[in-house]
């Protein structure tokens, strides 16, 4: 008769402390993305040429990996020029364009809203004449923030891996007739009717993918997709077994951007994507 | 008390003592057994296995959001999942494959079944929260 007490007794206790063990979850992990200050968008591109071998190297790859993907090779008058050269540096950063050569700065000039704003003036009444137009909106999201650094230096050596960290997401449109465009300029690509018609059958509107040195994230009409970790040695296996001759991806591996894409009339995808 | 009624009062306060020490010990994985895989040559993935020098390719699912392919311990590529992005990939899979067939077929929309994803979904959440496993097929390719 006392056992039946005890029982339920000792079932409760112990229900409470799983209850209470249950209920302390591990502390989430709230680190706030930091707010970035700085440029957001970074392009720094290193190149090394040879005016003897009339060769160059641009962002670590070698001028026979650029050959192969359609590089273009530059005149005898470009080289002449380049011989004269030992080093050259363009940058593009805070409300300043710096161009050096060798230790000295050769010009500089003001980067700020209202110089830009010229600029734009002068390349839309550019672009007016062959029916096109500046989205000053969409290269304001580019420019606003940018740290651009390109380099050229004399050197038979290979250059230095690309650095890009872009957090502006490239506009990419599936226009109805299924041409692509980027940043609203055409491609002269398009997607095929069958595929066009799939992506409209299965309601798929608008797609943010975003690669961060590897890790891939996706989102479809809003909604997240799993994370994908691609791994660079292990990438080697896939082009082996496919025969791909993908090369030295070491660039990519380092650089992190991302694309929004909008099927037809749909919103544009907002965001950033955060390196 | 009846002998059924103590049995099962013993079982389920077992039951529940054990799940406390497991959650209590941050809900580890259970590492199951690894499945060998033997591929014949002339197989489709024989050539992905073969390229690695090693000829094998491990496929390992962590029930607690993870599913890794590793290739002589080098990864090759993993995939973070929470329910609810399985469930988003589901349903996008899902969409891309009644739009496939309705355009194949000139418009017939063949039906999804929704008692199948809550199961599935049901499933992949209970592994992702409660009891969480590691799964690994080995995949040997034949000579």
């Amino acid at each position: 008769m006392n056992k039946t007490p005890t029982f339920i007794k000792l079932l409760l206790a112990i229900v409470l402390v799983l209850g209470i063990v249950m209920t302390q979850q591990p502390p989430m992990a709230t680190a706030e993305i930091a707010k970035q200050e700085g440029p957001t968008n970074t392009v720094h591109i290193d190149v090394t040429f040879d005016p003897g071998t009339k060769t160059y190297s641009l962002g670590g790859f070698s001028a026979e990996e650029l050959r192969q993907v359609g590089a273009p090779q530059f005149p005898d008058e470009i080289w002449q020029v380049l011989g004269m050269l030992d080093t050259a540096t363009l940058k593009i950063g805070g409300d300043m364009i710096d161009v050096y050569t060798g230790d000295q700065q050769l010009l500089s000039l003001a980067w700020d809203g209202p110089s830009r704003e010229i600029l734009y003036s002068l390349l839309g009444a550019y672009l007016e004449l062959g029916n096109g137009r500046i989205d000053t909106e969409r290269a304001e999201s580019w420019l606003d923030k940018a740290d651009i650094e390109i380099s050229l230096r004399e050197s038979k050596e290979l250059s230095n891996p690309l650095e890009i960290a872009l957090a502006t997401l490239v506009q990419v449109q599936v226009k109805d007739n299924g041409e692509l465009s980027v940043e609203g300029f055409p491609t002269g690509m398009s997607l095929t009717p069958e595929t066009l018609d799939m992506i409209n059958a299965a309601n798929v509107e608008n797609l943010k993918l975003c690669w961060n040195k590897g890790v891939i994230d996706l989102q479809v009409n809003g909604q997240v997709l799993p994370q994908v970790t691609l791994y660079q040695g292990g990438l080697g296996v896939i082009d082996k077994a496919f025969g791909l001759n993908l090369g030295d991806l070491t660039p990519i591996f380092g650089s992190s951007f991302g694309a929004g894409l909008v099927i037809g009339d749909a919103d544009p995808v907002t965001g950033e994507c955060m390196p | 008390m009846p002998r059924f009624w103590r049995l099962l009062l013993i079982s389920l306060i077992i039951v529940l003592v054990l799940y406390g020490i497991y959650f209590a010990l941050g809900r580890p994985v259970i590492p199951l057994p690894t499945i060998p895989y033997k591929v014949s040559p002339g197989q489709p993935l024989h050539s992905i296995i073969k390229a690695d020098g090693a000829d094998q390719i491990k496929l390992t699912l962590n029930t607690n959001g993870e599913i890794e392919i590793t290739s002589a311990d080098q990864s090759v590529v993993s995939l973070d999942y929470t329910p609810e992005t399985f469930d988003n990939t589901l349903d996008l899979g899902e969409r891309l494959l009644i739009a496939q067939k309705t355009v194949q077929s000139n418009g017939d929309a063949p039906e999804s079944s929704t008692f199948m994803r809550k199961l599935i979904n049901w499933a992949i959440a209970y592994y992702y929260h409660i009891v969480r496993f590691r799964l690994s097929v080995l995949l040997t390719a034949l000579p």
